[in-house]
């Protein structure tokens, strides 16, 4: 069941994503060439203030890349922790577990009514 | 996913269906939302008004469902909730953009649905959360869902967008009149695409929701019910996975007899709220043998041994449960070499045996 989950990424579903993010893009690009947004103040920053700001750029950059990179170190380590205590996956299944279980586990049921306990 | 007739037929996870809420209230909440939404139109209410009234009869289902949610498969609620807020963002800037189409370019008439959020704190705030909720859903449930990863690229390029232009925003609002609104990559901006702002963050927000909604899907086929896992903590997550879709709630009123000593056992119960007792008749008078709570199951015996119920299970409190029909459980048991053995112990204690060992098959 879980063998399935491991392989998400498959052509079929990268066409499906791609074609879904090309029509957004798509629609997107109609738009801008067919009604480009009019009717707000103008921009009339020049270059030269933009130019200004080219540190800011590179500090929010920063700060994403490092609080991106922090989270996925702690995830990492988190995804480790949990596989390190994780139980082995039981794979001894006999396809006979219920005849077994029934040979086993109900032998020395009587069918007198419980003396005691959960009688279900 | 299954096949009908030739046809792929897409199979809804069990975590994805409705579970608490009756198709009754489903109906009626249908109903008034039309009602809302004609009488919106009707008064020639503003856009917001139109859309508020039509989804405010859907928020108290989608309020009392995902609490269930959260009830029955925990992290998972908190990932539905999350996925179906984006959406709803990327409905409104889906709508700005239709807004524009309408209007052929107009920005005065194009703010989207909620026109009064349109405000770059609330756009901030908004894309944080997001960006800041995917890194959460990677802290918990780790790498293993690659769809995460590609939405979290999308989020922060969104998010290095609007942490520069809430700076402009609140630092220099001259300079944030005068063009700086348009950011880093919309057009007239710092490094500036040939696209305006309202078009570059359409075009943003659907790179975040395509893989988010992917990874969201894949989660729904992974989640398993909480206390199914309580119930039986030997289960691997494949066979969690497998019984979850099989469990069926069920509810019960005080007083109320889920199993009576002497009918047929067909069921599985495992306790996911309230309280019951167990209760034993012989000549005429009631001997209580036990109180089951949450995470607790009962049923077991009946199914194992093939034999009829042997006590009556009475709901103390109103109860909910979880049941298993006998194919599914006999099914669980076969395949679960540890909850075989958990089941057999527990069954033979509460019929006061002594365990005994399970022993290996010799073939």
């Amino acid at each position: 069941m879980v063998g399935q989950f491991r392989n998400q990424v498959t052509p079929r579903r990268v066409a499906f994503a791609l074609g879904l993010f090309l029509v957004a893009l798509g629609y997107a690009i109609f738009m801008q060439v067919r009604y480009p947004p009019f009717g707000k103040v103008p921009p009339t920053a020049t270059r030269d203030q933009w130019n200004d700001y080219w540190w800011l750029f590179a500090l929010c950059l920063l700060i994403v890349v490092v609080v991106n990179a922090l989270v996925l170190v702690a995830a990492k380590r988190r995804q480790e922790r949990r596989d390190a205590v994780a139980p082995e996956p039981v794979t001894d299944v006999a396809d006979e577990r219920l005849n077994l279980l029934r040979q086993t586990g109900l032998d020395a049921i009587t069918p007198e009514p419980p003396a005691r306990g959960d009688a279900t | 996913m299954s096949t009908v007739r030739g046809m792929t037929a897409i199979k809804i996870p069990t975590a994805l269906q409705l579970q608490r809420v009756p198709l009754n209230v489903v109906l009626f909440t249908v109903l008034a939302s039309v009602l809302g939404l004609t009488w919106a139109l009707v008064d020639d209410l503003p856009l917001y008004g139109i859309v508020g009234l039509a989804i405010a009869p859907w928020m108290p289902l989608f309020l009392f469902e995902a609490l269930w949610d959260y009830e029955h498969y925990g992290f998972y609620a908190l990932l539905s909730t999350f996925t179906a807020l984006q959406i709803g963002h990327m409905g409104e800037h889906t709508a700005q953009v239709t807004q524009l189409l309408v209007h052929k370019g107009d920005a005065r008439e194009a703010s989207g649905v909620f026109g009064a959020l349109d405000l770059e704190v609330v756009h901030f705030v908004w894309d944080s959360g997001v960006w800041l909720g995917i890194l959460g859903c990677i802290y918990v449930l780790g790498f293993r869902n690659k769809w995460l990863l590609i939405s979290l690229v999308a989020a922060s390029l969104h998010e290095i967008e609007h942490m520069f232009l809430i700076y402009v925003n609140k630092v220099d609002p001259d300079f944030y009149a005068a063009g700086g609104l348009a950011g880093i990559m919309a057009k007239s901006g710092l490094i500036g695409l040939p696209f305006a702002r309202q078009y570059l963050h359409f075009v943003y927000n659907a790179l975040v929701v395509i893989p988010l909604v992917i990874a969201f899907w894949d989660e729904s086929k992974r989640a398993y019910n909480v206390w199914l896992a309580k119930a039986l903590p030997g289960l691997t997550d494949a066979e969690r996975i497998a019984a979850s879709s099989q469990l069926r709630r069920l509810t019960a009123k005080a007083g109320e007899a889920v199993i009576r000593q002497g009918e047929v056992a067909d069921r599985f119960y495992i306790v996911s709220d309230g309280t019951l007792e167990v209760v034993h008749e012989a000549d005429g008078t009631e001997t209580i043998l036990t109180t089951l709570g949450p995470g607790q199951f009962f049923g077991e015996i009946g199914l194992l041994a093939g034999r009829t119920r042997t006590a009556t299970v009475r709901a103390k409190t109103d109860v909910e449960l979880l049941a298993l029909d006998a194919p599914a459980f006999h099914d669980l048991v076969t395949r679960s070499q540890a909850s075989a053995t958990h089941l057999t112990e527990e069954m033979r204690r509460r019929l006061g045996e002594t365990p005994k060992p399970v022993t290996k098959p010799t073939s």
